[in-house]
């Protein structure tokens, strides 16, 4: 039997459940003293405090049915996600949320001594997490995430971040010290893990033609590019769109640390454990679209890999923040410099102009992640950030009308539910141009639309390795050509 | 009598002897908790359990503020009902005045909902309260979010958040509601003919019952009259005249008292009572309950 020396990262990882998440001296203080401590847990009662203590004792000793243990977290997880639907969104009391995450905290604890808490034979030796530990600890520590949002004591977000590196730690070692593992799928691990030579399907995506060319620039300087936003051609339209060549060859993720790579990224992602949310559907604003949460790995394979394996619908991983959520992947990137200009406020000609200039300045770029297979569309719409989308693997095409022809582009209301869906259009591009659906769906909503017909746009194929400026209130529409992963930069 | 039960049992709130461990575990099956010559079930919580016994109030589990609260009520808060989304709500003859919270009941900061009937009865499930009239009409109000559990229309005049008649219940075959239940996302009633009508289901979560819609709808236990009728946070009971259990919903605690994952269809279970018969049935958080009686 091997021992775990402390300073392993499993060794590191327990040290850290069993210190920061199993707090019973927090808990029974909650019990206690009335006065000190303004914990907002307290508020669940008095018995979900005792049993919060009466588990995280448990876990600390690993004494007891681990079954029921895992049982009871579970029933506490339950109930906290019942409260989440009792209320509307911002009435959740806080407490149920720091219920979810504290209960999900002692499960992955528990999950995290589960092999030596079985033996029962008094020994505490920690035995190595096998790989379905490994993908329950991730889910259930991903899940509360995703479903109560991060801690908000600095400290405990500190605390996430150091388990999530632990278990990408005892990922990769279990992935380079291959003695556990059969020889056949040793090789395997090899050549995906060394090399990343791997890459995604070539896809036979439609591909639109380019009607009205945005110009390309060669790395602009800060200085021009900012004169380009200030300094329009044309004040009557404001700044325009540009591509920026050449501003991403120096990323990790277009480099080393390939991104075109499933392998880099499955290893980025705790062997593609990790949870992401996903966009199912061709469109937001199609019937019967939905949104699910599956782990990183199911997403690749059934969505990316492997898109016509089954009659499954298109699944895109749109507008996340993954970079909060995986830091390590943050660091193949960086902040374009052209983020960090003054740009001017949102063009009068905008009917949003002064919703979106009424929002606060922004103290560094809003980064998300869109990565998804060849036909996820984006329909027209409007952001309220100036946008450098940076293209990092694929292509898209992307078609942009200027703010002044909002009047011909038909922006929806507020919708059933209280939805506002004033900066999307109720255009759908591919039906009005013939990409999509038939004739007669063609011409139905040309007679619907009547003042599409002379709306002005300009449009592009945005190349791996280009960046797309998109002005603020720009109406854009967006369709990937290939397996596509992009970076938008919102800043303001 | 007996109080029988199964299911949740995190705090012990199925253990009137006070012998279970500090963990104990979920009851699979139904077994007899509690005998007393008379038993009337007074309340249940997440964590607590609350009975009168000839020899006076019992409690089982781990008492919350509310419970602490109900000790101090003769009638352990029968006109007080407590929603999923913590609002309270409180009958007080023809009126109906609700509070935010726990807190603002205790201090009584409430707000009057109107003036309607005499009221008999009031239930509450996660989001929508239901009250039952000494005339046997059923009102509903609560988060319009929820349509399917109002059982009624809601329109500018019938606002979600101001007691309404179901009107689907008023004028039935079977006469006027005598008995309304309350869990979850559902809501049970039963005529004083003995016939139960059910409705509610939340989006987005698979429905105890494939018949549930927004409007009650009747229940039929191939053709047998329903005598009473309880509704859980994910589960059901009924009890027909002739005394037979029937159960559906979830099972992951135990509270159907079967050795199933779960039910999707009502599905009959067989005590043995040793010669009783039950009486009533109650429905906790996950956990159900029954009173057990000598046939006489």
């Amino acid at each position: 039997m091997e021992r775990f020396n402390p300073s392993s990262p499993q060794g590191k990882l327990v040290d850290t459940c069993l210190r920061a998440f199993c707090d019973s001296d927090k808990l029974a203080g909650l019990l206690q003293d009335e006065s000190e401590m303004k914990t907002v847990l307290r508020a669940c009662g008095s018995p979900i405090i005792k049993l919060l203590l009466h588990l995280s004792n448990a876990i600390k000793n690993r004494e007891g049915d681990f079954d029921l243990v895992i049982q009871r977290l579970d029933d506490l997880i339950a109930l906290a996600t019942e409260k989440f639907y009792a209320f509307p969104f911002k009435d959740v009391p806080p407490c149920w949320r720091d219920l979810f995450r504290e209960a999900s905290f002692l499960k992955f604890s528990a999950l995290a001594v589960k092999k030596s808490w079985m033996q029962q034979n008094g020994n505490l030796d920690l035995q190595p997490l096998s790989g379905e530990q490994m993908d329950e600890m991730v889910n259930t520590i991903d899940m509360a995430l995703i479903m109560a949002g991060p801690p908000a004591s600095s400290d405990s977000q500190e605390q996430v971040k150091s388990v999530f590196d632990h278990l990408q730690e005892i990922h990769i070692e279990s992935i380079q010290s291959p003695e556990d593992y059969p020889l056949r799928k040793r090789r395997k691990l090899d050549e995906e893990n060394k090399l990343w030579q791997d890459g995604f399907p070539k896809s036979e995506a439609f591909e639109p033609p380019v009607s009205n060319p945005i110009s390309k620039w060669n790395e602009p300087s800060f200085g021009d590019f900012e004169k380009h936003m200030l300094h329009p051609n044309n004040t009557n339209i404001g700044p325009e769109p540009v591509i920026i060549k050449g501003a991403l060859n120096h990323w990790p993720a277009r480099n080393g640390r390939p991104w075109k790579s499933p392998s880099y990224l499955l290893s980025k992602t705790i062997g593609g454990r990790r949870l992401v949310p996903i966009e199912l559907g061709r469109s937001y604003v199609d019937e019967g679209w939905g949104q699910k949460i599956i782990t990183f790995k199911e997403f690749m394979g059934h969505y990316i890999l492997d898109p016509e394996s089954s009659a499954l619908a298109t699944g895109y991983l749109a507008q996340h923040d993954l970079f909060a959520q995986i830091p390590s992947l943050r660091e193949d990137i960086a902040i374009p410099d052209y983020c960090f200009t003054s740009p001017p406020p949102p063009h009068y000609s905008s009917p949003l102009a002064e919703k979106y200039s009424r929002l606060a300045q922004l103290d560094e770029p809003l980064l998300n992640a869109w990565f998804g297979p060849a036909g996820t569309i984006s329909p027209l719409h409007t952001d309220p950030y100036h946008n450098i989308l940076s293209q990092v693997v694929g292509r898209k095409y992307v078609r942009l009308y200027a703010p002044k022809e909002s009047e011909k582009l038909y922006a929806r209301g507020v919708e059933d539910g209280g939805v506002d869906m004033g900066n999307t259009s109720a255009l759908d591009i591919g039906v009005l141009a013939g990409w999509d659906g038939s004739e007669e769906e063609k011409r139905e909503a040309q007679e619907r639309f009547p003042l599409f017909r002379e709306a002005e746009f300009v449009d592009c194929i945005l190349e791996e390795g280009e960046c797309l400026y998109i002005p603020v209130g720009w109406w854009h529409y967006v369709r990937s050509l290939s397996v596509s992963f992009s970076v938008s930069f919102w800043f303001n | 009598m007996e109080l029988w039960a199964t299911g949740f049992n995190a705090w012990g709130q199925l253990d009137f002897q006070g012998e279970s461990s500090l963990a104990p575990a979920d009851l699979r099956t139904f077994k007899c908790i509690l005998r007393s010559k008379h038993l009337e079930m007074l309340r249940t919580s997440l964590s607590a359990t609350l009975v009168r016994t000839s020899s006076g109030i019992k409690a089982a589990g781990s008492l919350d503020a509310v419970f602490q609260l109900c000790l101090t009520q003769k009638d352990g808060f029968r006109k007080v009902a407590i929603a999923g989304n913590e609002k309270f709500a409180e009958t007080q003859g023809k009126f109906i005045k609700e509070y935010r919270s726990l807190k603002s009941y205790i201090d009584g900061d409430g707000h009057h909902l109107g003036e309607f009937e005499c009221f008999e009865q009031i239930a509450a499930n996660q989001t929508t309260f239901t009250a039952l009239s000494k005339n046997g009409k059923v009102w509903t109000w609560g988060d319009g979010r929820y349509e399917s559990c109002l059982g009624r229309e809601v329109s500018e005049e019938t606002p979600a958040q101001l007691p309404s008649i179901v009107k689907d219940l008023s004028d039935l075959p079977t006469g006027p509601i005598r008995k309304i239940s309350s869990g979850g996302y559902v809501t049970a009633a039963l005529t004083s003919g003995n016939d139960l009508y059910l409705w509610g289901g939340c989006p987005g979560q698979s429905k105890i019952l494939d018949q549930f819609s927004g409007m009650p709808e009747p229940i039929d236990l191939d053709g047998q009259d329903v005598l009473d009728v309880a509704v859980g946070a994910d589960h059901i009971l009924a009890l027909t005249t002739e005394h037979r259990l029937y159960v559906v919903g979830a099972n992951r605690n135990g509270q159907l008292g079967l050795d199933v994952k779960e039910l999707s269809e009502l599905g009959e279970i067989a005590l043995p009572l040793g010669g009783k018969q039950i009486v009533s049935v109650h429905a906790g958080y996950k956990n159900s309950f029954l009173l057990v009686e000598d046939i006489t």
